[in-house]
């Protein structure tokens, strides 16, 4: 068994085993005392997890490779939809959807007409219910402000990962975010037609390139803490 | 995929809670069955966040931002980000050049939108650009062949200006050149002057002579024979002609009948016969005396001879070697000119001759 950083993407949530002819995935357990494990209150053996997890897979789409995408993509889905909600634990409540989806889907797989994609969503509501209803009853502080403490180092991790892009997005990036009002209005439509693009495919492709670049600088920013540390720890 | 787009208006009232659950209901459906959705629900946060750092938002978006959108921590994470990414967007400073990429940026989408039109205009700027190669080629060219002309007329002028300094210096030579002839006829008048005074010392030499026993020569008598001398020892014979023919009805004639013509005698020994040919006009600058014998070829003759004074008479010296002449009928044939006029036939000078 290797831990893969695979196309299906399941490293944070399970694993594949990529050394077999037809790679298999599993799933590692939700972590206990959380809030979503106070909600579902679920403790089913570890077997039969497995397996419905499979028939989910199976459900989502016959082809593995296929079924994992569409997996990966759901739960990002899910995680969108409850930040868009105000939920602090969005992935939190995504897994439970998921979870609740699975232990469902031997029953739903076969009489289920539609998309599954809607199905899912019809569970996020129910959980997302079943969240509001506790959080009233938890009434959770809000989140602490923002520490801005760390703005040099991440500044400076930004313009290096700025310079590590290709020169091509790097061009597109400035070029896309220098103006402002009508004329970045103006410029992006200028931008679009020039690439041949619609304005939401170059939306896209710009807003994957600052997400590349918003994970490549708080990576660099750890990496640096991380030095910082270690450091700290041999003097003292 | 749903066919429905939600646009970016719709997506920020969503992103800050500000629809109806109904219209919740309905992106989130479009968030989870729509391939782009996730994209760009994620570039109007984006979006929201750079609005929000530049204070784009009016008190109920701040409001709705703060309370609703900046709950989740990935979303403060962005927000951090964002600072920063302003931060280094701000620092950019956009270059000059910004307006003219623009112009042809926009060009170049006309034309992905209009291909045809795109190979026209592409197609006429390769024309142009060819055509102006080739202008530019035939200009240069011209302006080669006018410098070429222009030299070549330059050339020419210089060319007929040395021509005429040239010619000038021929006529300054020219002119020297009849000084000098000036000087030469000087001279040879002078020489003649010398010679008349030779004359005259022959003169009277020979009339010195006649006084003696032994005369050297014969005046020569225009209505008798002379006789011929009688010294076998004279040296130099002299005889006085004159003119012996006249123009009559333009036919050249003899003026005497042959028993009028005189006659000279001329010994063996003598070595020189001096005539004297009397002129009645002197008209030229210079004769020319020609011996004609009784076949009427030219025996001798003597050129550039000058008039002379001999007694009050103009007359031409003729010198003539003795061995120049054998017993018969002779005449000496004068032509005369002026300056560069060519020869003219004066008159003849008839006699018989008769060696002794």
């Amino acid at each position: 068994m290797t831990t893969v950083p695979s196309k299906l993407g399941f490293q944070s949530r399970g694993q594949c085993n990529a050394d077999q002819s037809t790679p298999t995935c599993t799933r590692s357990k939700h972590r206990k005392g959380t809030a979503l494990s106070v909600i579902s209150g679920n403790d089913e053996p570890e077997d039969l997890d497995k397996q419905r997890f499979e028939q989910l897979l199976r459900w989502l789409d016959p082809d593995r490779e296929t079924a994992g995408a569409k997996y990966e993509l759901i739960r990002k889905r899910l995680i969108k939809l409850f930040v868009c909600r105000g939920v602090d634990v969005p992935e939190e409540l995504a897994d439970e959807t998921i979870n609740r989806v699975t232990r469902k889907v031997h029953e739903i797989c076969a009489t289920y007409v539609g998309k599954p994609e809607h199905y899912f969503h019809g569970v996020a509501n129910n959980i997302h219910l079943e969240w509001i209803r506790k959080k009233r009853a938890q009434v959770a502080p809000p989140p602490p402000p923002p520490v801005n403490e760390d703005d040099e180092r991440r500044f400076a991790c930004l313009e290096r990962c700025v310079n590590k892009l290709p020169k091509a997005d790097r061009d597109l990036v400035l070029g896309y975010y220098q103006d402002e009002k009508h004329a970045k209005i103006d410029h992006r439509k200028q931008m679009a037609e020039q690439m041949g693009l619609g304005m939401n495919a170059l939306r896209i492709r710009l807003c994957r390139i600052r997400a590349s670049l918003q994970s490549c600088a708080e990576q660099c920013c750890n990496e640096n803490l991380t030095k910082q540390n270690e450091t700290k720890h041999h003097l003292y | 995929m749903q066919a429905e787009t939600i646009d970016e208006r719709t997506l920020r009232k969503y992103l800050l809670g500000d629809l109806s659950p109904q219209e919740c209901e309905k992106i989130e459906g479009w968030l989870m069955s729509d391939d782009e959705a996730y994209d760009l629900l994620v570039a109007a946060e984006d979006d929201l966040i750079d609005d929000s750092l530049r204070s784009k938002l009016n008190r109920v978006e701040r409001h709705q931002f703060k309370a609703r959108f900046l709950v989740a921590p990935e979303r403060l994470e962005k927000l951090d980000f964002g600072r920063s990414f302003k931060r280094y967007i701000d620092g950019l400073r956009p270059g000059p050049a910004k307006k003219q990429s623009y112009f042809w940026g926009t060009l170049t989408g006309y034309f992905n939108r209009t291909p045809a039109l795109g190979y026209a205009f592409y197609t006429l700027l390769t024309l142009m650009t060819v055509g102006g190669t080739w202008s530019t080629f035939k200009l240069v060219d011209l302006q080669r062949e006018l410098r070429f002309t222009n030299a070549q007329i330059a050339n020419l002028s210089t060319q007929r200006a040395a021509d005429l300094q040239e010619q000038s210096a021929q006529f300054v030579d020219l002119s020297k050149e009849r000084d000098v002839y000036r000087f030469q006829l000087n001279d040879s008048r002078s020489s003649s002057k010398k010679l008349e005074a030779q004359i005259r010392t022959l003169e009277r030499t020979i009339s010195s002579l006649k006084t003696s026993s032994e005369p050297v020569s014969i005046p020569v008598d225009l209505t008798r024979s002379i006789p011929p001398p009688e010294s076998p020892t004279q040296m130099l014979a002299t005889y006085n002609l004159f003119p012996g023919i006249s123009r009559s009805a333009g036919t050249v004639a003899m003026a005497r009948t042959s028993s009028s013509i005189p006659t000279i005698g001329i010994f063996a020994n003598s070595r020189l016969v001096q005539f004297f040919l009397r002129l009645f006009i002197d008209a030229y600058d210079t004769y020319r005396a020609a011996l004609v014998g009784s076949a009427g070829d030219e025996v001798w003759s003597s050129g550039r001879l000058v008039t002379t004074m001999v007694e009050s008479n103009k007359v031409l010296v003729v010198l003539v070697p003795a061995k120049a002449f054998s017993s018969g009928n002779y005449s000496f044939r004068l032509t005369g000119s002026s300056s560069s006029q060519p020869l003219e036939n004066i008159t003849s000078y008839y006699f018989r001759v008769v060696s002794q």
